[in-house]
């Protein structure tokens, strides 16, 4: 199911800033909400575990990333796949991302495909959109944060 | 001590156990939100258009900036989604201009004036010729079950208790303190009462000899339906001269709203639903948006909202006592009000003895789910696996009934309507909570569910308690077939006389799925077909995976991977091919909209049958309706496990009655006592699994979508009574062999 379409953020970080963040696990572990874990498991492949918190009830879930069609640094296409700990079923994510620089900024926009089944399947998605967008708004401050702290270096 | 564990009661016993005090929450039923807070449209209403200068708009408007820390504090599921209010006329964007407009600014909520343009791209569902809406975007979505719980676990994680069970009988005022006398003979003293009784609230002022007021019950009935037709907003008629009229809300976990009616009655335990309004109910909603003409419900229900003879809420003390404090008439914004009427009565209860407050707040932590495994399917319909059950049986506020445990996980609430799940529901609740099985009852006592049967009796076909676990030869088969009733045999021995690897997973230890379960006369080629799966099965390469709920299909480069569930966690399996075989289920008597209460004791063969399998008595007394093998085989195990059938019947029944469990059934003009009615008449498809792809939507009865060979998509197939439901499965081994045919006839094509 298309899940959000045509949706746009602004990240105060150069496109280049941002890319660079995603190639490296570690950076890449801080950046992405609920990360707990993350490890390369092959080339643009990584491995680990998120958590999503949906007010009421926080989900783990055991995930792999893929990073395809890679134009640096203007577009990339995000693949998750993942299995919810605790709950029946699966879920895996197409994220075409497009950048877009703006006076030292990045307009960001995204679409979500989402496939779903088992227990996720069975809630509405006007949750699952919630959840989505609360992830990416996470995931943006953390990228804020993340491009701030290697502007400033590493400590002493 | 407050009087009901309501939304208000419990928000009252929170807001008070948080400011240092030690409130006891006396309620009568067995689970807090038991009344009116559990039969609602989960809204959380801004007051848009709340009669200025009324006590209800002055707290829905106090309410709204207090929503954000109770959602973030208690975790509660909560969505603002926003409201709109639609047009249908060319006069109606004038009227909401003129109207709705200055009093939404008067209530001081934010509202937008869309015309048919904006209203056609932001809610595509809406009438095509609505002529505009009023947006209300904080308009919002609530759990009710949850929230109310969470007000009352908050309040004893601040030093409160709560008593279920506990209906307040008499009151005393007299010599400086409050005694409460309970049904059960135990006396509650206390320094002051808070009466939040809802319907019963004039009663217990009444108790205390004050009579100032009186509440009747106004009755509203809803239809649930699991398709949402894309509806991502609440949509709502302008109000005309007979109330507000009837909305469409989307549910917050899944699925679809619609109602209420309004109808003012004197009885204030009778929540009937009736057949007719259900036409009247989709009619009205179809004119916000048309799809909704095409829902199929799976269930009424009915909630009494409270009119107060006052017209508006009541909160002040009792003219006979300060001891004594009203929280009554809350019509139906109690969820929306519940923050501000908390804060309100609280100050009044510390003001009348001079109470100071020494705070103590405490943070509900989010319900965490890291099980490493979901654990066996329980809920075929939601895919709630053993690890939520198990969760939802651990809540601050005991969970003692299939009710109860319903609204903690969602088991029951699906299609199937607990047919399918509540016996494994009520062993996993027996179970959390040390007690027999057959003491577990739907809402308290009287609505037992199951009884003992017959001494000497013994199921025909024994469930195992530790369900085999065969590991599968492989994880990788040509061929997967998913469920193994007769549909699944069929497939399998075809596809493994072909030479093909086949895989057949199964959500029971053992094949033969109804056609055993049910203990169905069996034709030969059939018992044939039972035999040489279990005999030749292995040999003919046909793989087994028992014990395994497949809960996803996704489609892959080089086929389709299939999810198992079992026991110990989640199982990734592949295969060029796949038959779904996954069957049917009886239709519910929920969905057929019987006139009348819902009392425990109406059910369906699929239920029967799992209940006689665990060695439990679905009913005493039953009338039985349906024909043809599987209701003859449902009326045997019955009379052998010492059921009385005093009717089998065609005939579709009309009405029922019974306050907690069945009394009787009427069919046409005649009653029959019966403690149990017994739906084998008509058997809806199972093809649940397509719905996560996208290829079926969410209304029960849709068969899987095939071809005339089979077909769903490429390499996927569905046979059976997923595809062409039959009550008596007479042609499932026959079109399980033609489908695998197809299908191995396309893999060579492929290859």
């Amino acid at each position: 199911m298309r899940l959000l379409t045509g949706e746009r953020v602004v990240v105060h970080a150069t496109p280049d800033a941002i890319w660079d963040l995603f190639g490296d696990p570690s950076s890449l572990a801080r950046v992405l909400p609920g990360c707990s874990a993350l490890e390369a498991d092959g080339p643009d492949r990584f491995r680990g575990v998120l958590a999503a918190r949906l007010a009421f009830i926080t989900i783990h879930a055991d995930i792999t990333a893929t990073l395809s069609d890679q134009v640096r640094p203007r577009s990339l296409r995000l693949e998750l796949a993942g299995r919810p700990r605790g709950l029946a079923g699966a879920f895996r994510s197409s994220i075409p991302v497009r950048m877009e620089p703006h006076d030292g900024s990045t307009e960001v926009s995204y679409d979500v495909d989402l496939e779903l089944s088992g227990r996720l399947a069975t809630f509405g998605a006007p949750l699952l959109r919630e959840v989505m967008r609360g992830q990416v708004t996470e995931l943006v401050r953390n990228l804020e944060r993340e491009v701030a702290r290697d502007r400033a270096g590493p400590p002493p | 001590v407050v009087v009901g564990a309501g939304v208000v009661g419990s928000a009252i016993a929170m807001e008070l156990a948080r400011r240092g005090y030690e409130p006891l929450l006396l309620e009568q039923g067995f689970d807090v939100g038991e009344g009116a807070s559990k039969s609602n449209s989960a809204i959380v209403h801004t007051g848009f258009d709340a009669r200025p200068g009324s006590i209800e708009a002055t707290l829905l408007a106090r309410a709204r900036p207090l929503w954000p820390a109770i959602v973030e504090e208690l975790g509660v599921p909560f969505l603002r989604i926003g409201a709109l209010m639609l047009g249908a006329h060319p006069g109606d964007l004038a009227r909401l201009r003129s109207e709705m407009v200055p009093l939404a600014r008067s209530n001081g909520v934010p509202v937008e004036i869309l015309d048919g343009a904006d209203v056609a791209r932001l809610a595509p569902w809406a009438m095509p010729d609505a002529s505009g809406a009023l947006l209300v975007p904080d308009e919002s979505i609530v759990d009710p079950f949850w929230l109310t719980r969470a007000y009352a676990e908050a309040a004893i994680g601040s030093g409160g208790s709560v008593r279920l069970g506990a209906e307040v009988v008499g009151l005393s005022l007299a010599r400086g303190a409050v005694v409460a006398q309970l049904r059960d003979g135990a006396t509650v003293v206390a320094d002051q009462v808070v009466n939040c009784a809802g319907l019963m609230a004039d009663a217990i002022a009444s108790l205390a000899g004050d009579g100032s007021f009186t509440i009747s019950p106004r009755k509203g009935e809803f239809l649930v339906s699991e398709e949402a037709f894309g509806i991502d907003r609440i949509a709502l008629p302008i109000p005309g001269p007979m109330g507000k009229g009837m909305l469409l809300t989307p549910i917050i976990f899944g699925g679809l709203l619609l109602g209420p009616t309004a109808h003012d009655q004197l009885d204030k335990r009778d929540h009937s639903t009736h057949r007719d309004t259900r036409e009247v109910i989709l009619h009205a909603c179809a004119g916000l948006a048309p799809s909704v003409a095409e829902a199929r419900p799976i269930r009424a229900f009915a909630g009494l909202r409270t009119v107060s003879s006052t017209g508006d809420y009541i909160l002040r003390a009792s003219a006979v006592s300060d001891r004594l404090h009203h929280a009554a008439g809350i019509r139906s914004t109690g969820i929306s009000a519940s923050p501000a009427i908390a804060q309100f009565v609280a100050d009044q209860v510390e003001r009348a003895r001079g109470w100071r407050p020494a705070p103590r707040p405490r943070r509900l932590e989010p319900r965490q789910l890291d099980a490493a495994s979901g654990g066996a399917v329980v809920c075929l319909c939601r895919s709630i696996g053993a690890a939520e059950v198990a969760a939802a049986s651990r809540t601050a506020v005991p969970v003692t009934t299939l009710d109860g445990l319903k609204r903690r996980c969602g088991v029951t609430f699906g299609d199937c309507q607990g047919n399918l799940c509540a016996v494994a529901a009520v062993a996993a609740l027996a179970n959390a909570s040390g007690v027999p099985v057959t003491a577990v009852t739907r809402r308290g006592p009287g609505s037992w569910l199951f009884g003992a049967p017959a001494d000497g009796w013994r199921p025909a076909v024994a469930r195992h308690e530790r369900p085999r676990a065969v590991p599968p030869p492989s994880t990788e088969a040509d061929l997967i077939v998913v469920g193994a009733g007769l549909a699944g045999v069929g497939a399998a021995l075809t596809a493994g006389h072909s030479g093909r690897r086949v895989l057949v997973v199964e959500r029971l230890d053992r094949a033969g799925g109804a056609a055993v379960g049910y203990g169905l006369r069996l034709g030969r080629s059939e018992r044939d077909a039972l035999q040489a799966f279990e005999t030749a099965g292995a040999a003919a390469g046909i793989g087994f995976l028992g014990s395994t709920t497949v809960t996803g299909l996704l489609p892959s480069p080089d086929g389709w991977v299939v999810l198992g569930q079992g026991e110990s966690g989640t199982i990734e399996l592949r295969a060029s091919s796949i038959v779904l075989a996954t069957g049917g289920y009886v239709e519910p008597a929920e969905h057929l909209g019987l006139d009348g209460p819902r009392p425990a004791g109406i059910v369906t063969a699929d239920l029967v049958h799992q209940a006689l399998a665990a060695g439990l008595l679905p009913g005493r007394q039953a009338v039985l309706v349906g024909d043809g093998r599987s209701a003859d085989a449902t009326w045997r195990a019955l009379v052998a496990a010492g059921c009385d059938v005093v009717s089998m019947t065609t005939r579709t029944p009309d009405e029922v009655r019974g306050d907690t469990r069945l009394e009787s059934v009427r069919f046409g003009d005649a009653w029959t006592d019966a403690d149990t009615l017994v739906l084998c008449h008509r058997l809806l498809p199972q093809p649940f699994l397509l719905r996560g792809l996208g290829s079926l939507d969410a209304r029960p009865g849709c068969p899987a979508p095939v071809d005339q060979d089979g077909r769903v998509a490429d390499g996927l197939w569905a046979a059976g009574t997923c595809a062409a439901p039959d009550v008596d499965h007479r042609t499932s081994l026959a079109d399980g062999s033609r489908v695998a045919s197809r299908s191995i006839e396309s893999l060579r094509a492929g290859a």
